[in-house]
């Protein structure tokens, strides 16, 4: 089942002699269970194309489906609810929320749906001990938790609920390599147990965690292959 | 929906702890204005008395307060609830027997008469001047003190409430003072009263210190040995007070003020519509209601920016909570929430802290009042609203910040990128729009006499003035070319972050607007006190008159001896002495009829007349039984004609007391005149000229025409009766300025009296005394001990005076208000030095990095501070002047009605109190920027960790 659908989607940043193509007709589907890397030099239109997967950035042309959905019929309200039901974010930097705990930051989508505290906090307990975190540090302050950790609530809060969709920008890029690789090998059992993943990222060895690995220059897929073998041979192309 | 609220104050309330500083800040700029009201509102409801407790503070656990009004004559008694009581005599009694029972009393026999055995009674009146004034010794010399002739060992007093504070009752020789008396005259119990009387002096000690509990402040002397002090009775009966004895009362001619009445007061006669209390003033209710927009605005405008540094820092957050499905709502009710919680930390904080300190500083509410009150009372229902209030306040606050916060660019925001700043020109069209629109509004309120259409006037104007400033920063940018580098990177800063400028100078165009506004209204209302009270001598003139003492006004004394006594006297306290007479004229001598014997001469009265093109419209309309609405139409036409410009205290009954002289001192004292000026005053006194302060009255040959009228007092009809025809007499003449020459609005030349056939009074001459000392109370008692001594007892009695039109109080609201200005603009420079810090971090690492000393930086930053402040003084006075605006007109409406006319509400701008709050914000700023980057250093230490 395609979880995500991006047909033909373009988005061009300003207007005129100012115009930055960003992506350029781009095609894309994630099934379910199915772990997508994004590899591409800097300024390749990874993140754009991220931006637009979440709804977070609308595309010029073309059209992006979540789950069967057309975000560009949405509105912000409709939007903000299928971020919250159906797709998670995991940044780079972490980006928690300092005045939440651990457990509230991973409850925070079904508490934004309107669940109760409680039972939100019950959920986002299982979530984080699937991640990794004991209820101990579930009630820990971001500023209290280590960059792994972090990035282990994020992970937890990106799938907490029904969401089947996670769009993972860089993940590791903060973290040192063995944790990194803990992350990743945690995204690839959450896509493994039917998620949807995207994953962006620099690193040949964590594209090597991903089911295909798609490449982007210049706005444009140049490639697709999956799964990948020898990755790093593919990179030396696109840097 | 209400878990999505809980997870906002969650937030909100995790969010205020993570930042103690930024939290306290917006608490305190939300809840200092707030504190004031709750101040005033518990100050007021405490000091604020009901009938039954004004009479309790009278009475104390005595019944009734008798007063003689009429004597023998039965009278109908309307108020029954309060001290002041309307009553009504029968119509038959003739007006000599009336005027016979008012200046009679009742005596103890009359009143013990109609109530029952057992009754306790004594002398009592809460005028404060019903006691005879004495002159007693003082630490300085020679004062006067107040006497009441009680007798304090009767328990009917200390019923009443009149506590010893020290000592007891006094006995044969003794005297009791109040503490205000003790203090002013550096005296205590066993100490000796000394009362100087008639050139002889009279010891007396003090028994007992006592507090009148309704007059703290009161300066007296009591003992029963003093005449007066009574104009009633104190009544204590062994019963109950019943209406049937208090209409026993009125039968006698007698009211009654009693408790029990007030309490349940009896059903009121059938004409007693007349008396009733007018309702509350819409006029007033009207300025209380604008004033308190004012505040409100200041309070929005104030805490705004608080939370608009709040918001800006916490951009990344909002977009990551928007990229986990928060929608536009929930992000704004997380801002929000913040509102709510703060407003309402502010307002119980502000509530209790008010309370709190109305409760410590209740002694001093009492003396400042005068009178004790029954206790701490905290107005419930008005804190109820001060704390609904503050919570609407606080999410008004936080509004702006949360609509911003909502918008914010989820992509830019997770990159860290600054998204692309929009032109300002839309907003100048709004802000211009708005402002027209507040204009219009204003206008419409005033023409409609509509609150919430002027009350919506000042928002508008405030916030259209906050809206324009991006337009106008960036305008202003453009200016900086020419400025040096300090100074042009902070006007350019501001006008490229104007996003952050502008809510940090409205939170300073808050303050000052509203600081302005209260200002004005103090000041011009200070201008309209001095503008009602006309001008005799000049400020701070020093005279001496010596009174005869002589019985018959014929037998003038020797003025020279006693001048020839008295100078070396003055000369003991006074150095550089120099004394110049001044001739005052007066009419009672007749005009011309002295050598007639007193009771034959009329009664002389000389007025200026104008020429008929100067005469006012409103003379010559019949208004007699105009209804209310044509006398306002005749005022306001009136007000339109040059020619009417009498104001309510032109008038004057006697023509007495009129200066004449050419000599340059006295004319320069009277007219203030100074230069060519005084030389042209001069010129026209020595052609036998006179100076007038009615402009209209000179006519175009610059003259004036007086007119004498002699009257003469018939007993047959009861009235004055013209004695032969008006005389008038032509006279050069030069206008000074309006609000000088007091009463008669004359200045006479010594030829011109002459030619008046005016006469010097026999009782009494005046000299205006120049000296070098500075003269104070102490120096002027210290004249009058000496004075007193060697010279009262011949043939004069002296007096010494300053003149002092000063209105202490209104200079020291206006400084008030300055200073609690002065204080939110201090909070104000903090919210905005804060804000610019947050922005600029980046700027001012780069500043160090390409080499910029550590002077250059902290140069930008003060001149930062110093833009904010000058755009927001400068707007903020423009806002303010418009809220006066609004405030003048409600003022002046009632006003405008009246004539002779009321002096309006003017357009006088308090200068100083707005170079004060500018000059104090901007220091202010300067220690703020030295601290704050103290502060950012602290943070960027935690943040690396």
């Amino acid at each position: 089942m395609t979880v995500l659908h991006l047909r033909g989607v373009s988005r061009v940043h300003g207007a005129g002699e100012n115009a930055v193509h960003a992506l350029i007709d781009a095609e894309l589907q994630i099934a379910a269970g199915e772990l997508v890397a994004i590899m591409g030099p800097s300024g390749s239109g990874k993140s754009t194309l991220l931006n637009l997967a979440g709804g977070l950035d609308a595309p010029t042309s073309g059209e992006v489906l979540v789950e069967g959905t057309v975000l560009a019929g949405l509105n912000k309200k409709l939007l903000a609810r299928l971020r919250r039901r159906s797709v998670g974010y995991v940044f780079q930097d972490y980006n928690l929320v300092p005045s939440l705990t651990a457990a509230e930051n991973a409850a925070l989508p079904l508490e934004l749906d309107g669940m109760s505290a409680g039972k939100a906090r019950k959920t986002a307990i299982s979530a984080l001990e699937e991640v990794g975190l004991d209820a101990k540090q579930a009630d820990r302050f971001p500023d209290e938790l280590s960059g792994g950790q972090s990035q282990r609530v994020a992970i937890a809060r990106a799938l907490i609920g029904e969401r089947r969709l996670v769009l993972a920008d860089e993940p590791t890029g903060a973290l040192d390599s063995t944790t990194g690789e803990e992350v990743l090998k945690l995204l690839r059992r959450r896509c493994d147990a039917g998620a949807a993943g995207l994953l962006v990222t620099h690193d040949a060895r964590h594209a090597g965690w991903a089911d295909r690995v798609v490449f982007l220059r210049d706005g444009r897929i140049v490639d697709s292959s999956a799964p990948l073998a020898g990755a790093e041979t593919l990179l030396e192309g696109a840097q | 929906m209400f878990a999505g609220l809980r997870l906002s104050m969650r937030i909100a309330r995790r969010e205020a702890l993570r930042y103690k500083g930024r939290s306290a800040l917006s608490i305190a700029l939300l809840g200092l204005p707030l504190l004031g009201v709750s101040i005033g509102a518990t100050a007021y409801d405490t000091i604020d008395l009901s009938d039954e407790e004004e009479a309790v503070l009278y009475l104390g656990d005595n019944d009734a307060f008798v007063e003689s009004a009429v004597p023998g004559i039965a009278l109908t008694q309307y108020d029954w609830n309060s001290k002041w009581v309307g009553y009504s005599t029968e119509k038959e009694v003739d007006e000599e027997t009336l005027n016979e029972a008012y200046s009679s009393v009742h005596t103890e026999a009359d009143l013990l008469a109609e109530l029952p055995a057992g009754t306790q009674i004594a002398p009592y009146s809460f005028y404060n001047d019903s006691g005879v004034t004495v002159t007693v010794e003082t630490p300085d010399g020679i004062g006067e003190l107040g006497t009441l002739g009680y007798d304090l060992a009767n328990g009917v007093y200390e019923a009443a409430g009149w506590a010893f504070l020290e000592g007891a009752a006094p006995g044969g020789g003794e005297v009791a003072v109040t503490e205000a008396a003790a203090d002013y005259l550096d005296l205590g119990v066993g100490d000796d009263l000394v009362i100087e009387e008639n050139g002889a002096s009279e010891r007396l000690a003090i028994s007992g210190i006592v507090e009148i509990p309704w007059n703290l402040r009161g300066q007296f002397a009591i003992a029963p040995g003093f005449d007066g002090g009574a104009n009633g009775w104190l009544v204590d009966l062994p019963g109950e007070f019943t209406y049937e004895q208090s209409l026993a009362l009125n039968e006698i001619g007698a009211t009654v003020w009693a408790t029990a009445l007030v309490v349940d007061p009896p059903p009121p006669p059938p004409d007693a519509g007349m008396f009733t209390d007018s309702s509350i003033d819409t006029a007033m209710l009207t300025i209380y209601a604008l004033i308190i927009v004012v505040v409100v605005m200041e309070v929005v405008l104030l805490a705004g920016p608080a939370f608009a540094i709040s918001a800006r820092r916490r951009t990344r957050e909002f977009a990551l909570m928007s990229a986990n499905g928060a929608s536009p709502a929930q992000i704004r009710n997380t801002v929000l929430a913040g509102g709510l919680l703060f407003g309402l930390i502010a307002a119980v904080v502000a509530v209790a802290l008010g309370i709190v300190l109305v409760l410590v500083g209740l002694p001093f509410l009492e003396q400042l009042f005068g009178y004790r009150t029954p206790g701490l009372r905290v107005l419930p229902t008005l804190q109820a609203a001060l704390v609904a209030a503050a919570i609407a306040t606080g999410l008004l606050s936080a509004l702006t910040a949360a609509l911003s916060a909502s918008r914010v660019n989820v992509v830019a925001a997770l990159m860290g990128r600054t998204p692309g700043r929009k032109g300002s020109k839309r907003w100048l069209f709004i802000g211009l729009g708005t402002v027209a629109a507040g204009v219009a509004s204003g206008l419409g309120g005033v023409a409609l006499w509509n609150v919430p259409l002027m009350a919506l006037a000042i928002v508008l104007a405030q916030l259209g003035l906050v809206a324009c400033t991006p337009a106008i920063l960036a305008g202003t940018a453009r200016l900086g070319r020419w400025l040096p580098l300090a100074p042009r990177m902070a006007l350019r800063e501001a006008g490229r972050n104007r996003g952050s400028a502008a809510p940090a100078i409205a939170a300073v165009l808050g303050v000052v607007a509203a600081g302005v506004a209260l200002s004005m209204v103090v000041t011009a209302d200070q201008v309209r006190m001095e503008q009602n009270n006309p001008h005799d001598l000049r400020q701070d003139s020093l005279t001496l008159t010596m009174y005869s003492n002589a019985v018959d006004e014929s037998v003038s004394p020797d003025w020279n001896s006693g001048l020839v006594a008295v100078e070396p006297l003055l000369r003991r306290h006074l150095t550089d002495l120099e004394l110049v007479e001044i001739p005052l004229y007066t009419g009672w001598g007749g005009c011309g009829t002295g050598d007639l014997p007193v009771e034959d001469r009329p009664e002389c009265n000389w007025e200026l007349t104008r020429p008929e093109e100067h005469r006012c419209s409103y003379w010559d309309q019949d208004l007699e039984f105009a209804g209310e609405e044509e006398r306002r139409k005749a005022a306001e036409i009136a007000r339109e004609d040059p020619n009417c410009n009498e104001g309510v205290n032109d008038a004057s009954l006697y023509f007495d007391d009129v200066p004449g002289s050419s000599d340059p001192t006295i004319v320069s004292a009277y007219t203030e005149l100074e230069g060519d000026r005084l030389d042209e005053a001069l010129a026209v006194l020595d052609e036998g000229g006179v100076l007038v302060s009615d402009a209209m009255a000179i006519t175009e040959a610059g003259t004036v025409v007086l007119e004498r009228t002699l009257t003469r007092w018939d007993e047959g009809s009861d009235r004055a009766v013209e004695v032969g025809e008006p005389v008038t007499l032509e006279v050069p003449a030069m206008v000074v300025a309006d609000h000088l020459l007091a009463g008669e609005e004359l200045f006479l030349s010594p030829a011109a009296a002459e030619q008046m056939d005016l006469a010097r009074s026999g009782w009494s001459r005046t000299y205006l005394l120049e000296t070098s000392t500075e003269v104070d109370g102490s120096v002027i008692e210290a004249v009058r001990a000496d004075v007193r001594g060697d010279v009262d007892e011949g043939a004069f009695w002296v007096d010494l005076r300053q003149t002092d039109y000063s209105d202490l109080f209104a200079f020291y609201v206006v400084l008030l208000v300055t200073a609690l200005c002065s204080l939110i603009a201090l909070g104000a420079t903090a919210v905005s030095t804060g804000l610019i810090i947050a922005e600029q971090r980046q700027d001012m690492t780069t500043l160090g990095a390409v080499g910029a000393a550590p002077g250059l930086r902290k140069r930008f930053a003060m001149w930062q501070t110093v833009v904010i402040a000058l755009f927001g003084a400068g707007l903020g006075t423009v806002a303010g002047v418009l809220g006066y605006t609004l405030i003048r007109q409600a003022l002046n409406d009632p006003l405008r009605y009246e004539y002779p006319f009321a002096v309006l509400y003017g357009w006088e701008l308090p200068w100083v109190s707005i170079g004060i709050t500018l000059a104090h914000s901007r220091r202010r700023a300067v220690r703020v920027v030295r601290s704050g980057r103290r502060g950012f250093r602290r943070g960027r230490r935690w943040r690396a960790g």
